[in-house]
C-alpha cells in the first residue's frame, strides 16, 4: 500500500511541472498592446496639426492652462498662463511618450509646465523640496471625443488636452493668450463686486490670480454665507474650471465645475465686452458688478475693511441732524474744547474681530496733520450676526493723548445706543453709515479703511 | 515485488527528468520601448563624449535616475552644452594631459546623468552631486548653473573631481593607514549644527562632509587639493592648530602617494593643469599670487639670491644691484640670510640676519602692503617701526647704508604679483615655489624671491 502511494506521489510529480501557455488568446499579447499604446498616443498627439489647448490642476496652487503643439521628432513647443513671458513668448523643448506604469507623457526637458514641479522657490515661488505640487510625467487614462486625460504620477492631478483649432492655435501663437489674461484680469480688477444672478440669489464671482482659484459665495436669508471654490486657467476668452483630479474617472467626470446654487459653472467666456458664466448646459449668466459689496457690512468689517474714519471737518451724504451734532462737536471743539489749540484732527473706529473689540481713536494736531497725538477709548462688542447689530460696552477709559474732553457725545451715543452698520453708495463710491437703534435720529456716514 | 518496485521507481524517476523539461521556443519579443528620437543635443554628446570615452550622458527626464521620493525639476537643455564642455575641459582633458589618454577613457565615469533642480533634503539641504557604482555621476541644479561665473564653475567642478575620486576608490581601495589618521573622529551625524567647519578643522577634516566617511573624506582631501588648490590647502591646514596640520599633511602625502602609486599620477601637474584650464578658459583670479597675499596664504619670502634657486632662475640686474648690496657684507659683517616675512594680509617684515661663525643678529623693517584698486601692490616701510633691538640693528647707520636703496625702492614704485610660470611635463616642481614681483614702472625690473609657506 505504502508503495502505490509512492508510486502516485512520483507520477503526480512528473505532471507537476505543466505550464499554461502565457499568452491570453482574448486580451491579446502585452507586449504588442504596450506598444499599440504608445503609438497611438504618439500618433494622436503629433496628428493634431493646431496643436492641444491644455489644463492641469496643482496640490498646492490652482489650475494653470497651456497650449501645446508636438512634433514626431520628440519636440515640442509651449504657451502657458504663469507669467507674462510664458503667456507670450513660444518656449521649445523635447517631450517623450514612455512605457512606464502606463503608457506615459513626460516633459523630459524644462518647459514652462516644469516650473509648476520645480522644488527650487526662486523658479516660481512653490514650496521649498515640493514646488507647487506637480509632475513632469504624466500617464495617459482615456480618450474622450477630442480630449486626452493624463494623471500626474505623483500627485494624481489630471492633466486634460483639448484639440484646438486653427483659429485658436494662431491666437495662442500671437499673443492672443497673454491679451487675454490681461482682460480677464482687468475685468475683475475693475469690477470688485461682481455677481451672477441665479434663481433669484445673488451670486458673487471672485477670482485670486495668485492661488488660481475662483470662487462664488452668496448669502441666504439670516445671513447665512455659502461659498464654494474650484481651480482655474485661463482661455482665449475668460477661463475654464480645472478638474482636480481624475479620481471619480468612471463617472463621466469629463469637465469640472464650480457648483452655483443648484447649477455648476464650467467657464466664463467674453462676448462683445461683456463676460458671462456658462453652466453646464451652455446656458450663459451674465457677470454685472454691484458697486456695493454684496455682504453686509457687518460681516465684512473687522475682516475686508478695518474699521471707519473721518477726516477732518468732513461729513459725508447720509449724515443726519444729529450724528452732524455729535461729530462737529470733535471737529468744532478741536479749537476750544480743550484746553490746548489743535488746527486739525479726525476720529476713527477700529475693529478687532478676534477679541471683539472696537477702538475709538481721537487724533489731535497742531501742525495741520502732519503730526498727531492718538487718544483712544476702548469697548467690548457684541454682534447679533442675524440682525447686524453692534453693543458696545467701555473697556477702557480716554488714554494718551488730548481728545479725551471732545469725544464725550461720540463715546456716550456708543454706550447707550447699540447700533448697525449699512453701505451708503454714492456715485462709485462706499460709505459705511452707522444707524442708532435707541437712537434712530443719530446717522453718521463715515469712510471704509 | 521489489524488483517490481524498483522498475516502477526507475520509470518515475526517469518522468521525472523530463517534467520539468521546457523545450517551447521563446517567442516573446523582449523590447525596449524607452526609445526617443535624437536631436542635434543627442549628436553633439554622441560625437564629443560617447565616441571618445564610451560616456553616456542623460539629460532627458528619468525618475529612476534620482531618489523617488523627491520632486527633481528636468534640465534645459541648453544647459547641457556649457555644463559637458566644464566637464570636458577642467576635468577629463586635465586627466588625460596628466595621467594620458588611456587612464582617463578606462576610468571616466560612464554615465553622466543631469538635472536642473537642486535635490531638496527634508532638513533644508540641497545635495549639489553624486557618484554611483564606479560609473555614474549625477550632476543636479543645472538650471542655475552659469558658465560665465568662474566661481559657479569652480564649485560645480569641486563636485566632479570628488565624486570622480569614489570611482578611483571603487578600482584601486583606500590605503588602510588612512583611515587611521582620524580614526575615531568620523562622524555619520555630520549635519549636525555642532559640525562646524572650525570644528572639523580642528580635527584634521577639510570639511564637516569629510567626517561622513572614510571615502569622502579621501575624496575631499583629493578635489579640494586639485579645485580649490595647494594654497588653499595648507592654509586651512595651518590655521586649523598644530596638531591638525600634522593630520592634514599626513593625508595629503598618502592621497599623494596614492596617486602616484596606482595611477601613476602627480597630483602637482593635476593642480597646474587645471588651474590652468580655469584660468585660461573661465578667467578664474582664485588662484592668483595677489590673491595668495590678500588671503595671507604666504608664509614669507626667501630672498637670499645666492641660494642654489638664485643662481638657477633668471634674477634682474635691478635685483642683483640692490640685494647684493646688502648680501655681500654688512658694515663688516657676514650678511646670513635674507627674508621677507608676510605676518598679515597688509603687513610684513624684512628680516636680515649677519654676523660670524659665532654670533648672529638681526636687523628688521615693518612694512606695509597695500592692494590697490588695478590689482598691483604698494610695498611701504611702515611709519611706525617695532621698539625691539632688531629694528635699532635695522636703524644703524652702516646697515641703512647697504639696505636704504632697498627700502627706498621698494616704495617708489608698485608691483604686479607673479607666480614662476610652471608647466606640466616641464618644470611641475616650480609650481607655486616662486613669487614675481614686478615692478610697474620699470618693465625690466623684477623681484624673485622663493615662497617658504607657513608650517609648525
Amino acid at each position: 500500500m505504502k508503495r502505490i502511494f509512492y508510486l502516485i506521489l512520483l507520477v503526480l510529480l512528473a505532471f507537476s511541472c505543466t505550464k499554461p501557455k502565457g499568452v491570453d488568446v482574448l486580451i491579446g499579447d502585452p507586449t504588442e498592446r504596450v506598444a499599440d499604446t504608445l503609438a497611438y498616443l504618439k500618433k494622436t498627439l503629433v496628428d493634431a496639426p493646431d496643436g492641444w489647448k491644455a489644463y492641469l490642476s496643482t496640490a498646492y496652487s490652482g489650475g494653470y492652462g497651456f497650449y501645446m503643439k508636438f512634433d514626431q521628432d520628440d519636440r515640442m513647443k509651449m504657451i502657458a498662463d504663469l507669467t507674462d513671458e510664458s503667456s507670450s513668448a513660444v518656449k521649445e523643448s523635447t517631450y517623450r511618450i514612455r512605457q512606464i506604469m502606463n503608457a506615459t507623457l513626460s516633459f523630459d526637458t524644462y518647459n514652462y509646465i516644469t516650473m509648476l514641479e520645480d522644488p527650487n522657490p526662486d523658479v516660481y515661488g512653490g514650496q521649498a523640496g515640493k514646488g507647487m505640487g506637480s509632475d513632469v510625467e504624466f500617464d495617459y487614462i482615456k480618450t474622450v471625443g477630442d480630449s486626452l486625460f493624463f494623471e500626474g504620477r505623483k500627485f494624481k492631478k489630471a492633466l486634460v488636452l483639448v484639440k484646438a483649432t486653427n483659429t485658436e492655435s494662431k491666437e495662442y501663437l500671437n499673443k492672443g493668450y497673454s491679451n487675454a489674461i490681461k482682460s480677464t484680469n482687468e475685468f475683475f480688477t475693475n469690477n470688485q463686486n461682481s455677481y451672477i444672478e441665479v434663481d433669484g440669489l445673488k451670486y458673487q464671482v471672485s477670482i485670486n490670480s495668485g492661488t488660481k482659484e475662483v470662487g462664488a459665495m452668496t448669502i441666504l436669508p439670516g445671513n447665512k454665507v455659502v461659498s464654494t471654490t474650484t481651480n482655474f486657467y485661463y482661455t482665449l476668452d475668460g477661463f475654464g474650471c480645472a478638474m482636480d483630479s481624475l479620481a471619480s474617472f468612471g463617472k463621466a467626470n469629463v469637465v469640472s465645475k464650480l457648483k452655483v446654487g443648484k447649477i455648476n459653472i464650467v467657464r466664463i467666456g467674453e462676448e462683445d465686452g461683456k463676460y458671462f458664466a456658462i453652466d453646464e448646459n451652455n446656458k450663459k449668466y451674465e457677470i454685472k458688478n454691484s458697486i456695493q459689496p454684496l455682504v453686509p457690512l457687518h460681516l465684512l468689517i473687522g475682516s475686508k475693511y478695518v474699521g471707519v474714519y473721518l477726516d477732518y471737518k468732513v461729513l459725508l451724504p447720509g449724515t443726519s441732524t444729529d450724528g452732524t451734532t455729535i461729530i462737529n462737536r470733535y471737529f468744532n471743539g478741536l479749537a476750544n474744547g480743550t484746553p490746548y489749540y489743535f488746527n486739525c484732527g479726525y476720529f476713527s473706529l477700529q475693529w478687532d474681530k478676534n477679541n471683539n473689540r472696537i477702538n475709538l481713536v481721537g487724533a489731535t494736531s497742531q501742525s495741520n496733520c502732519n503730526s498727531v497725538w492718538n487718544t483712544t477709548i476702548g469697548y467690548n462688542y457684541t454682534l447679533d450676526e442675524e440682525t447686524g447689530i453692534f453693543k458696545l460696552t467701555k473697556r477702557s477709559e480716554a488714554a494718551g493723548g488730548y481728545a479725551a474732553a471732545i469725544l464725550d457725545q461720540l463715546d456716550d451715543f456708543l454706550i447707550n445706543s447699540s447700533f448697525k452698520l449699512e453701505f451708503v453708495v454714492d456715485g462709485s463710491n462706499v460709505y459705511a453709515k452707522m444707524v442708532g437703534i435707541e437712537r434712530p435720529n443719530v446717522q453718521m456716514t463715515f469712510d471704509l479703511f | 515485488m521489489k524488483k517490481l518496485y524498483s522498475l516502477c521507481l526507475g520509470i518515475a524517476l526517469f518522468s521525472m527528468l523530463n517534467s520539468c523539461n521546457k523545450e517551447e521556443k521563446l517567442d516573446v519579443k523582449i523590447e525596449n520601448y524607452d526609445t526617443f528620437t535624437s536631436g542635434p543635443l543627442d549628436d553633439w554628446i554622441y560625437k564629443n563624449l560617447t565616441q571618445p570615452y564610451n560616456i553616456e550622458v542623460i539629460y532627458r527626464y528619468q525618475r529612476n535616475m534620482h531618489d523617488i521620493n523627491k520632486n527633481i525639476a528636468p534640465t534645459q537643455e541648453d544647459k547641457v552644452i556649457p555644463q559637458m564642455e566644464v566637464v570636458m575641459k577642467a576635468f577629463l582633458d586635465v586627466y588625460a594631459a596628466v595621467g594620458g589618454e588611456m587612464f582617463i577613457k578606462t576610468f571616466t565615469p560612464k554615465q553622466f546623468v543631469l538635472f536642473g533642480s537642486g535635490d531638496y533634503d527634508p532638513d533644508g539641504s540641497v545635495k549639489g552631486g553624486t557618484a554611483d557604482g564606479g560609473r555614474r555621476i549625477t550632476l543636479y541644479g543645472l538650471n542655475g548653473f552659469d558658465n560665465t561665473n568662474a566661481n559657479a564653475v569652480q564649485g560645480n567642478l569641486q563636485v566632479v573631481h570628488h565624486e570622480f575620486t569614489h570611482i578611483l576608490n571603487q578600482n584601486r581601495l583606500i590605503p588602510p593607514d588612512y583611515e587611521q589618521v582620524c580614526k575615531g573622529d568620523y562622524l555619520a551625524d555630520w549635519t549636525s549644527s555642532k559640525n562646524t567647519t572650525a570644528v572639523a578643522r580642528g580635527l584634521g577634516f577639510i570639511t564637516p562632509y569629510s567626517r561622513k566617511a572614510v571615502g569622502e573624506d579621501f575624496a575631499e582631501v583629493l578635489s579640494h587639493l586639485i579645485v580649490a588648490g595647494q594654497l588653499f590647502y595648507d592654509n586651512a591646514a595651518y590655521t586649523a592648530g598644530k596638531d591638525a596640520y600634522a593630520k592634514f599633511k599626513l593625508k595629503e602625502s598618502i592621497v599623494r602617494d596614492y596617486m602616484t602609486q596606482y595611477y601613476n599620477i602627480d597630483v602637482t601637474q593635476l593642480q597646474l593643469e587645471f588651474q590652468r584650464i580655469m584660468e585660461s578658459i573661465y578667467k578664474s583670479t582664485n588662484y592668483t599670487a595677489g590673491l595668495a597675499i590678500s588671503n595671507n596664504y604666504l608664509g614669507s619670502l626667501d630672498w637670499d639670491i645666492r641660494n642654489a634657486w638664485g643662481i638657477e632662475n633668471t634674477i634682474s640686474e635691478k635685483q642683483k644691484v640692490l640685494f647684493t648690496n646688502i648680501l655681500d657684507e654688512l658694515g663688516g659683517w657676514t650678511t646670513k640670510t635674507m627674508t621677507f616675512q608676510f605676518v598679515s594680509a597688509t603687513k610684513a617684515i624684512l628680516n636680515i640676519t649677519f654676523g660670524d661663525k659665532d654670533r648672529t643678529w638681526t636687523a628688521s623693517y615693518d612694512f606695509d602692503i597695500v592692494k590697490n584698486p588695478d590689482n598691483s601692490f604698494k610695498i611701504s616701510k611702515s611709519a611706525t617701526q617695532g621698539t625691539e633691538g632688531n629694528y635699532g640693528n635695522g636703524a644703524l647707520d652702516w646697515v641703512l647704508k647697504d639696505t636704504q636703496p632697498l627700502i627706498d625702492y621698494l616704495g617708489s614704485t608698485t608691483f604686479t604679483m607673479n607666480w614662476k610660470n610652471a608647466e606640466i611635463n616641464k618644470n611641475p616642481n616650480d609650481y607655486l615655489q616662486y613669487l614675481i614681483m614686478k615692478d610697474n614702472k620699470d618693465p625690466n625690473a623684477t623681484i624673485f624671491g622663493k615662497v617658504n609657506l607657513r608650517k609648525y
